[in-house]
């Protein structure tokens, strides 16, 4: 938005062109910081009547859900550790997004990237910590990887929709977890659906004295860095953004686009999968099924709202794991049904979204006027 | 012996569940397919058969009577598709990001106003049904007879549809302009075609189409709501919009397959083979994958999931 | 497109400023009696599914309220806790007073055990968990007992010698259930078959019935499910093609009443009562693990409809079900 500006149209000569050009910059800095907290409380206040309805207070409920973002330092690293996987998702999702691809396969890569992490985690014995956990995370990065080519190589080569394809590897991925941890994983006796235990060597270190934040967050910050200075400072990153801007025209000026879609398509579900590795190693410890649910299709929010900017997916990482740690919260503190918990963060996330517009009034107004004086 | 229980597994009462598991994932496909023709990727599919399948609930309770249930789901699915246009074409918001969050309030929203509505009880309220109707003389043919045209009517109802919406969007004028804002919307908007109306009525059609098949979920096939019923239909109905390369028979016969994959590994399972059950589960998923890699279906609309400016000039 | 991250980044401070404005909630006044110390005593649900489940969620939310009217305790749960957030759910509680906190499922057994350690004075249990400790008990429930029964029920009542049984997901509390029901069958009809489908979920109501009619299609005349909401679609599906079928975890009869034979009813509620009681009483027996069968009042049959079963049937179940509290049938119980 911010590098067309310069080019509003405006005909008449009575009008400063300069002038007017840095009222609009004022006015949509105003506005870019006024908009999306106008968003969310509009979110929270139409919420609350619906919360008033059921005859429970709105206030406890908010009181609810902010002390459990936020509300010390336990509840604060209880966040941050729901953010870790958004944000590695939302960056495979983003750097993806960057290239053309939209992989909403995020559910099967993190289920993948857990399960080679716990093998690598429980199967690799007799090596220590800071061997072991980059070996289990690197074995997370595969897992998801893998999970991705199918989807990524009928995609570059053949351009099949990327949806159909990773939604079933989603849903094949789902009925593989069960069967391995109730089959060749499952710890004995067998009362519970689930692996071993990931060695101790294998743990993340918790980080926070008092809490349960664990490395995943750093994991995650360190894939943000590297996602930036890659997209931003390479060679590489120039080609993604050329094939992710225009295709044909990076065809014609001698691109490998395939090459780099399948590579894009690998380091997106490897993200994922690092997303999957992360919470096994550094929260669960052992493998389920289905231990991040909706995880894959919520990090397509965390990586749009986060504008693909691996910044942004850091910040909006931060308020999605926020309104997971703080909804239970607050159905904790109400003992509403967490369906409407749902509905709340829904509701914010559509308000949030769908606010984007209100950021064009300052240069829709600006164009208004300016063709006014012509 | 082993062949005979293969050919066990193809009976009558087999393609029959076919078919009833395939008709309200057509009818959400279908709504879908008018939708992404427009240019809009509606990833919130879920949501619009979870509204269709608890206001038709609600209707049929209110009204006594499936068929207002039905229309009742239809206008909650109506309403949420015009939402949903509402913010991907006016507002212009992302419509992925748009789609997942109409996916948390579908759940989340049904399974709240089921409790406000209905309290915590111990079994689901029952409504009135659509009851199987066998069509005059064609219910006779043998063999396929039975297997075709003795339904209830909703299923006939996506009979129709897949005709009509076929002709509806190559043989008319609405459909090839819908078609032409999927693929160009400036172009479309040059020769005179208003891009925001039309993909406005492709929303409203595609909200309650899905909602007609939730719809069939709880008034056609059972009589009751029951929370998150939906099982990820939706999503599916989104992979045979593409299986069917955006074309209403094959889209219906992209889901007559994932409901034949579901009808055979269910009977599979009942031979108490030494499978693990989670990966038959899984089986119509992947023959979905493998037919959609082997057929290679592409060629979706080009302007899909882009939103479109009015005035070239604002930016 | 900088700017707009720094929105983002704005919510989350204004986030940070409501919490630091919002006042303390205050206690609600209540009447429920005292624990010794003179607290109201407050005991903690926290489900993985939902109490509207019509299943074993729903067996549990019952059992609750019915300890509230008995006991007068104050009642919290928790529904839908994803995994990620079992030990942060429990924690939450512990930390916010309550004397029992009662994870329901097996997979909450890690969760307990870790939280327990951490909060000495709080009790905690967890339903069909293995897990004990001085102030953690497990709670085993005999599935397998439940499924006999309901297997010697079939077994009579079958005349073609086949019986359909549809699981939601196979887990191990409903493959012990499974396996006594197949044991059932054995004892009062050696050469009837029982087929086993899974639906993988267990709210898919819709796919619970094609499982069902997909064993009608294969000849089966009795159908029995252990589903949660997906066996209601079991039920419709036994309605529907008119084959007789036996209810499951409450009264189920309204569902099919010309094909309901019985029901079994798996009453979670004096499981949650009797360990409520515990507490209450302050005579908490430690390091234990629970068990709770027919003996122990956890499981019932609901009156038999006499229209599809002969009284001789009935006669026969009833001298199982007494055997099977005398602990005379040889069942492979998994307890550690």
């Amino acid at each position: 938005m911010t590098e067309n500006s310069t080019q509003v149209p405006v005909k008449a000569s009575r009008i400063d062109m300069n002038k007017l050009d840095r009222m609009v910059r004022r006015f949509e800095r105003i506005f870019t910081f006024l908009v999306p907290i106008i968003a969310v409380l509009s979110a929270l206040i139409l919420m609350a009547f619906l919360i008033l309805s059921v005859g429970s207070d709105p206030w406890v409920a908010y009181q609810g859900l902010f002390s459990g973002m936020f509300g010390n330092n336990y509840d604060t690293a209880n966040t941050l550790n729901r953010a870790a996987p958004l944000m590695l998702m939302g960056l495979g999702v983003a750097v993806a997004y960057r290239g053309g691809l939209f992989n909403i396969g995020g559910e099967g890569q993190i289920a993948m990237g857990g399960l080679f992490a716990s093998i690598v985690g429980i199967y690799v014995t007799g090596i220590p910590s800071i061997v072991h956990i980059p070996l289990c995370i690197l074995a997370g990065f595969i897992g998801g990887a893998v999970w991705s080519i199918l989807p990524g190589y009928f995609f570059a080569k053949h351009g099949i929709n990327l949806i159909i394809t990773t939604v079933m590897m989603n849903e094949i991925a789902n009925s593989l977890i069960p069967a391995i941890v109730k089959g060749p994983m499952l710890e004995p006796p067998g009362y519970e659906p689930q692996s071993y235990k990931v060695l101790e060597s294998a743990r993340l270190p918790l980080i926070w004295e008092g809490t349960r934040l664990h490395a995943g967050i750093l994991i995650a910050i360190l894939a943000a860095v590297i996602f930036y200075i890659v997209l931003f400072r390479t060679p590489f990153g120039f080609a993604v953004r050329c094939v992710g801007e225009n295709e044909t025209a990076a065809k014609h000026s001698g691109l490998k686009v395939f090459r780099i879609r399948m590579i894009l398509m690998m380091i997106s579900g490897g993200l994922g999968g690092i997303a999957g590795s992360v919470e096994i190693l550094g929260a669960q410890y052992r493998l389920r099924e289905a231990f991040l649910a909706n995880y894959g299709y919520e990090a397509l929010a965390v990586a749009l709202l986060g504008q693909k900017h691996p910044l942004g997916v850091i910040i909006s990482g931060v308020l999605f794991g926020g309104l997971k740690a703080g909804g239970a919260s607050m159905q904790r503190a109400t003992n509403l049904p967490m369906a409407l918990v749902a509905v709340v963060s829904g509701v914010i996330i559509l308000f949030v979204i769908a606010s984007g517009i209100l950021m064009r009034l300052p240069r829709y107004l600006a164009k208004k006027e300016a063709s006014r004086g012509a | 012996m082993e062949l005979e229980a293969i050919l066990s597994l193809f009976s009558q009462e087999f393609f029959y569940s076919t078919i009833r598991m395939a008709a309200p994932i057509v009818m959400a496909a279908i709504g879908e397919v008018i939708m992404e023709r427009a240019g809009i990727l509606n990833l919130g599919i879920e949501s619009m058969m979870m509204f269709g399948a608890f206001f038709g609930v609600v209707g049929a309770a209110t009204f006594g009577n499936a068929w207002m249930g039905m229309l009742t789901g239809i206008l909650a699915g109506a309403i949420a598709g015009a939402l949903f246009g509402f913010i991907v074409i006016t507002l212009r918001a992302n419509q992925s990001v748009t789609g997942t969050a109409f996916n948390i309030i579908g759940y989340g929203l049904t399974t709240f106003l089921a409790r406000v509505f209905w309290g915590i009880r111990s079994e689901p309220l029952k409504v009135s049904q659509f009851v199987d109707v066998p069509l005059p003389f064609l219910s006779d043919i043998p063999f396929l007879g039975y297997i075709l045209f003795d339904h209830d009517p909703t299923v006939y109802i996506a009979y129709i549809v897949v005709i009509v919406s076929t002709i509806f969007l190559f043989r008319t004028i609405w459909g090839l302009r819908i078609r032409a804002i999927g693929e160009h919307p400036r172009a479309a908007e040059t020769i005179g075609i208003n891009v925001f109306r039309y993909r406005y009525v492709a929303a409203l059609i595609a909200g309650g189409l899905a909602a007609f098949g939730g719809a069939m979920l709880s008034l056609a096939q059972l009589d009751m709501f029951v929370d998150r019923m939906s099982g990820g239909r939706g999503f599916f109905a989104l992979a045979a919009v593409i299986l069917g390369r955006w074309n209403p028979i094959g889209v219906a016969l992209g889901c007559l397959l994932f409901g034949a994959g579901n009808a055979v590994q269910m009977r599979i399972q009942a031979f108490g083979l030494k499978i693990a059950p989670d990966l038959l589960i899984a089986f119509p998923f992947a023959l979905t994958l493998l037919v959609v890699i082997v057929f290679r279906s592409t060629a979706n609309p080009k302007a899909l999931a882009k939103p479109y400016e009015k005035e070239a000039t604002i930016e | 497109m900088k700017t707009a991250l720094k929105t983002i980044y704005l919510i989350v401070i204004f986030a940070l400023l409501v919490t630091a404005c919002a006042p303390k909630p205050t206690e609600a006044p209540t009447a429920a009696p005292k624990t010794e110390e003179g607290k109201p005593l407050k005991v903690a649900l926290v489900l993985g599914g939902v109490i509207t489940d019509n299943g074993f969620g729903a067996a549990a939310y019952r059992g609750l309220m019915s300890a509230q009217e008995e006991y007068g305790v104050e009642t919290a749960y928790s529904e839908s806790v994803p995994l990620a957030e079992y030990e942060n759910a429990i924690r939450d509680y512990a930390n916010k007073g309550f004397d029992l906190i009662i994870g329901h499922g097996s997979e909450f057994g890690d969760a307990l055990k870790i939280v327990s350690e951490e909060f000495p004075d709080t009790y905690f249990a967890g339903t069909n968990c293995f897990v004990k400790g001085p102030n953690l008990a497990g709670l085993d429930t005999k599935q397998e007992e439940a499924g006999f029964i309901m297997g010697v029920v079939a077994g009579q009542i079958t005349k073609a010698k086949k019986i359909g049984w549809v699981g939601a997901k196979e887990i191990l509390s409903m493959k012990r259930d499974n396996y006594g029901f197949g044991e059932g069958v054995k004892a009062v009809c050696p050469d009837c078959e029982v087929m086993t489908t899974w639906v993988g979920a267990f709210d898919d109501v819709n796919k619970g019935k094609e499982n069902a009619l997909a064993l009608i299609d294969k000849g089966a005349d009795v159908l029995v499910h252990n589903a949660d909401a997906a066996g209601l679609g079991v039920l419709a599906a036994a309605k529907e093609k008119n084959v007789l079928a036996i209810g499951n975890v409450g009264d189920q009869k309204d569902q099919a009443p010309d094909q309901v034979v019985t029901s079994m009813i798996r009453a979670v509620s004096p499981v949650v009562k009797s360990i409520v009681g515990e507490v209450v009483s302050g005579n908490f027996k430690a390091n234990t693990i629970r068990v709770y069968g027919f003996a122990e009042g956890l499981y019932y049959l609901t009156d038999f409809n006499t229209k599809l079963i002969t009284p001789e049937q009935i006669k026969v179940t009833n001298e199982w079900i007494e055997k099977i509290k005398a602990g005379q049938v040889p069942l492979e119980h998994i307890v550690p």
